[in-house]
């Protein structure tokens, strides 16, 4: 697997090169201290003047700059004087505009979405169940009891739901499949919002399925306890089987592309 | 610092850019305007949406921003659809990566969930289009194998066994991390002399992997191909990583 490799290999779809715009580079530059955590969450950065001076360049290069920065969610601007900008760490969804529009170009469907959640999070389960440690398990034992909680007072357990899978996936300690995960709630918790906005179930049912996801949380907490990953795994594969239809319903069920949900 | 305090996250009025940017952003996304098409002229799309010319190219400027169009300068100027594959998202996602600590080898662990199962999919479920493509692929390949290009294959053969398989979802996610992981290559393998004999006897090993793979999934063998992948996985990360699987996603893209 080695050999010298160039980057940008997958670049290659006839966007031209053209040199970097001035905005770009100062964008870039406070990208990097955000990065390396030179400038953290809600701190402001240096006013505007410092800015210029530091970096050479004018006020509207400067507000070009903050503007890019503003659409990747990484800083909020403050207009009218003083004005300013303060960084603010984007969680997943802020990436998942830029990663739903390309589901949404290449036409994917929410049960192919449910699908790939469905290679990770299984995984996942066996991992918290195999390699967690206590605090891991403790954790999502108490997410459970929050969901009962929910349920026991009669109040929608939809988010929370979302959040048992989110935890569990993060719990596991893969970041990279935690942030992948983030994104991909962000979408599935859209299209939910969406449905169960204009549906208007039965209380027995929903109260029903709130039941069957409890049962099977605590099954899965049962197994995380005892170990026993193998069985974590197949059980939750189980139970994202039996609940697919319940996600993806809804006038269309999974042939929804996640550009209806989106734009 | 200095600076009264508000609310964390104030709610202000969209900017008219931002509006003419979802504007246009909906249009790309509901196909109505194709790749490597040109969006109308200025004056046009000035008259159609009510806005001046800098509160246009703002708004340009915020989808060139995304890799969603290229801007020409200078006249005629405008700006030209450009549909971004997995690498435009590579950037932001990256981002989060790094925000979180994220390390190479928690993003290497990452792909060894989601390759195996992809390699199973495509075995018991591919259609025998995409069994054939794999095939292709590994012809290429097996062209490469004292090329300079082989490394940046590697991660293609990879990279094709996932959207083979037929899940979008996770071939855009594979898309993202095949970036991360070439920029990665590229920084570590820079220094190397590529040619080495050590070197080519890795590319041998990596190909006769490809060709096992292949055999697996035309031979449908699910289960097989993901063992297979998932023990070719193990073996190549040792390699791959020459005790740098510390190194941060911060230190590829920053």
């Amino acid at each position: 697997m080695t050999s010298h490799v160039t980057s940008g290999v997958f670049s290659g779809n006839g966007v031209p090169v053209r040199p970097k715009k001035m905005a770009d580079i100062v964008a870039g530059r406070i990208r990097r201290m955000i990065a390396r955590g030179e400038v953290t969450d809600g701190e402001w950065l240096p006013t505007e003047p410092a800015l210029m001076a530091e970096f050479g360049v004018s006020r509207p290069t400067l507000r070009e700059a903050f503007r890019l920065l503003e659409a990747d969610s990484l800083v909020s601007i403050r207009r009218g004087p003083p004005g300013g900008a303060r960084v603010t760490i984007p969680g997943p969804e802020a990436a998942a505009n830029q990663f739903g529009m390309l589901l949404t170009l290449s036409g994917t469907t929410l049960a192919d979405l449910y699908e790939a959640r469905m290679t990770i999070e299984p995984a996942a389960a066996r991992a918290i169940a195999e390699r967690g440690t206590n605090a891991d398990r403790k954790q999502l034992a108490e997410l459970l009891e929050q969901v009962r909680a929910a349920a026991d007072a009669d109040q929608s357990v939809d988010r929370m739901i979302v959040r048992f899978h989110q935890s569990l996936v993060e719990l596991s300690g893969n970041k990279t499949l935690a942030t992948v995960t983030g994104m991909l709630n962000e979408i599935i918790t859209r299209h939910i919002e969406q449905v169960f906005a204009d549906t208007h179930e039965p209380a027995e049912d929903v109260a029903a399925n709130t039941r069957r996801a409890l049962r099977a949380y605590e099954r899965l907490v049962e197994l995380v306890d005892a170990r026993d990953g193998e069985a974590a795994e197949k059980f939750w594969i189980k139970h994202m089987k039996a609940a697919r239809p319940y996600v993806l319903k809804g006038g269309t069920r999974g042939a929804t592309q996640v550009v209806d949900l989106l734009y | 610092m200095t600076q009264p305090a508000e609310a964390r996250n104030p709610v202000r009025p969209k900017k008219m850019a931002d509006m003419v940017a979802d504007r246009i952003r909906r249009l790309i996304a509901r196909g109505e305007i194709g790749d490597g098409e040109w969006l109308p002229t200025e004056p046009a799309l000035m008259a159609e949406f009510g806005v001046s010319r800098p509160t246009l190219r703002e708004a340009f400027r915020l989808l060139e921003a995304d890799s969603l169009v290229s801007i020409r300068r200078g006249p005629p100027g405008g700006a030209r659809v450009t549909v971004p594959g997995p690498e435009a998202a590579a950037n932001q996602f990256g981002m989060l990566l790094t925000l979180s600590g994220t390390t190479i080898a928690d993003l290497y662990e990452a792909r060894m969930v989601i390759e195996p199962a992809a390699a199973r999919d495509l075995a018991q479920r591919g259609t025998a289009a995409a069994r054939r493509a794999l095939g292709d692929e590994l012809e290429t390949i097996r062209t490469l194998v004292e090329s300079a290009e082989f490394g940046a294959q590697t991660v293609r053969f990879h990279r094709r066994v996932v959207e083979l398989a037929g899940n979008k979802t996770l071939a855009t996610v594979i898309g993202m991390l095949s970036e991360i992981v070439v920029r990665h290559l590229a920084r570590v393998y820079d220094e190397t002399p590529n040619t080495s004999a050590e070197t080519l006897a890795n590319n041998r090993k990596a190909l006769r992997a490809y060709e096992k793979l292949t055999e697996l999934v035309e031979a449908r063998d699910g289960a097989g191909a993901e063992r297979f992948w998932t023990r070719h996985m193990k073996a190549a990360r040792s390699h791959l990583f020459r005790g740098e699987d510390e190194t941060q996603v911060v230190d590829l893209l920053y």
